[in-house]
């Protein structure tokens, strides 16, 4: 049977376009849309450099690049503002770190010199050789951690809005604590970093809250206020007929720390000091007399304990201030020798 | 006349003798007389051909069908803007799962570099250690007390191990010396470049919370 096209009333205009016109058509929409959301998708993924070579450049970013920022700092659920503005310029490298909550106390280092405006707008020459950078790590690290601490970068992160890495500083024993830090992709500065306690817990932290590169500042920002009597750095010696007639002496060291030698003397009325690090944590030893008890306890990542000496018909209390865990710092403050001088 | 052409170019179309040009100019002509005349020569044809039983369609069929289309209930057409948008949102949909799906190829190896926890692992080892919390006091020997010998026996008792618990509270009293003490530890370590600015960080919130 034949049946004559006598469906003409049809629209025989609406012809389905063919199954591959549609598929160019979409390819095509496709194609042209691809560079837009690349544009607009988020910072590609990019593999990131050696934990080493991420701490290095963190370093030297701090050192030499011009930056001012704010940064938060938490420690015993305690929160404090902070900024700080670091220049490197032909006059050389300034730093002016405020303390923005409560009275105001600032540092400055001007041409190589330190300054402590305390709350009390007295001012204090501090020992030279003190570094106000956000956070580096001894020379004893340049080329590589020892092997009581590892490094690795566990990933991408974002603070303050800007992309980073973030690098974990993991112990290998019990004695010191963890560290992570966050630094930013573009500069290397860092941006976060906290103290961790064994369990993980954060005992200490300082966070960016913004970050400028190349910033602009009056040409004030780092003069000590006005009509301020700058004090000289303490440096104390007691007279030789009253030097201290015993010797203090650590009688077990967590491995890598070793005392450090300073040229500035003790605090006044702390008879003996001695510093030791391992290139990253530090604690200190003094001898103090006991007639006035002392705070004792941990604050933020820093533990403060003493022992009582008698030594023939006095006491002294040997104090251990230090960023460690408690069972190190009680474990060399148990092994703490105080025996008399020679 | 013009009938007897139309009759004429339908014999044709029956016998499969028609061109093209006289298919479109008898399609373009027809209305119901040819048409009645083309069922009534294709009944002739099938009876002769022995086809009558096959089922006939009738006349008004087309029509019927058209009124059928005609009577459906119109679906909602979106505007013409609205179908352009979706395409274009279908597209762009497409072209991130794409970016997207190539930054992660190129992460976990497609472009042969390691995958995030290698990357990790690479080089210096990544170390978890799930490390024992220890609070207890720790007791030295009496032995390691008095190593000292006689030395320290001539000073007597040299102290109950007397380190006092820590807690995590901290009572920040008046002290100017703990605040002297606290300034020369923050000094020491600043010095030697221990985590840069943070001892002063500490020495400068410490100063600041005492005073307030």
């Amino acid at each position: 049977m034949y049946i004559l096209p006598m469906c003409q009333h049809h629209d025989q205009h609406t012809v389905p376009q063919g199954v591959a016109a549609r598929c160019w058509k979409w390819c095509w929409l496709v194609v042209c849309l691809f560079p837009l959301m690349a544009a607009a998708a988020p910072s590609p993924i990019q593999v990131p450099p050696s934990p080493m070579q991420l701490l290095a450049d963190m370093s030297r970013a701090s050192h030499q690049l011009s930056y001012a920022g704010r940064f938060v700092y938490s420690r015993n659920s305690h929160l404090s503002g902070l900024s700080i503005l670091h220049v490197n310029d032909k006059q050389g490298i300034r730093v002016r770190l405020a303390y923005l909550d409560g009275r105001a106390a600032e540092l400055l280092h001007i041409a190589g010199k330190l300054f402590y405006v305390h709350p009390d707008s007295k001012v204090t020459q501090l020992p030279a050789g003190g570094s106000l950078i956000p956070f580096t790590l001894s020379k004893r690290f340049a080329q590589h951690l020892p092997d009581y601490y590892q490094a690795s970068v566990e990933g991408p992160g974002r603070v303050a809005g800007r992309h980073a890495w973030r690098v974990a500083v993991t112990p290998t024993d019990r004695w010191r604590y963890g560290y992570r830090l966050w630094l930013d992709q573009d500069s290397h500065l860092l941006l976060k970093s906290q103290v961790r306690g064994a369990a993980g817990q954060i005992l200490e932290q300082i966070e960016f809250t913004s970050l400028t590169l190349n910033p602009k500042y009056a040409h004030n920002s780092f003069s000590l206020p006005k009509g301020a009597s700058v004090m000289p750095p303490p440096h104390h010696v007691p007279p030789r007929g009253q030097q201290p007639a015993f010797r203090i002496t650590a009688g077990w060291l967590p491995r890598g720390f070793k005392r450090m030698t300073l040229t500035h003397a003790v605090a006044d009325n702390a008879l003996k000091a001695h510093t030791y690090s391992d290139g990253l944590a530090a604690f200190t030893l003094f001898v103090v007399p006991t007639e006035r008890p002392l705070s004792l306890g941990r604050l933020g990542s820093t533990q403060v304990l003493s022992r009582t000496f008698d030594l023939g018909e006095k006491s002294f209390r040997v104090m251990l201030m230090g960023e460690l865990p408690v069972a190190a710092a009680k474990r060399i403050l148990a092994a703490v020798e105080l025996t008399p001088a020679p | 006349m013009k009938v007897d052409k139309q009759g004429e170019a339908l014999s044709a179309l029956m016998d499969g003798e028609h061109t093209e040009l006289e298919l479109r100019q008898l399609l373009a002509s027809l209305d119901d007389t040819p048409a009645a005349s083309w069922a009534r020569w294709h009944l002739v044809q099938d009876v002769l051909q022995g086809h009558a039983a096959s089922p006939q369609v009738d006349m008004t069929f087309c029509a019927g069908i058209s009124a059928a289309i005609a009577n459906e209930p119109r679906h909602s057409q979106r505007a013409v803007w609205v179908r352009s948008l979706s395409r274009v949102a279908v597209a762009a949909s497409v072209a991130l799962a794409m970016v997207a799906g190539w930054q992660v190829w190129q992460l976990q190896g497609g472009s042969g570099v390691a995958s995030a926890p290698a990357i990790a692992a690479s080089g210096q080892g990544l170390h978890q250690m799930a490390m024992p919390v220890s609070d207890r006091l720790f007791l030295a020997p009496k032995q390691a007390l008095s190593a000292g010998g006689a030395a320290n026996e001539a000073f007597g008792r040299n102290g109950a191990m007397n380190v006092q618990p820590v807690s995590d509270s901290f009572v920040i009293d008046a002290d100017s010396r703990f605040n002297r003490m606290m300034e020369r530890h923050s000094r020491a370590a600043a010095n030697q470049g221990v985590q840069g600015m943070m001892p002063y960080v500490r020495m400068i919130d410490f100063d600041a919370r005492r005073q307030r």
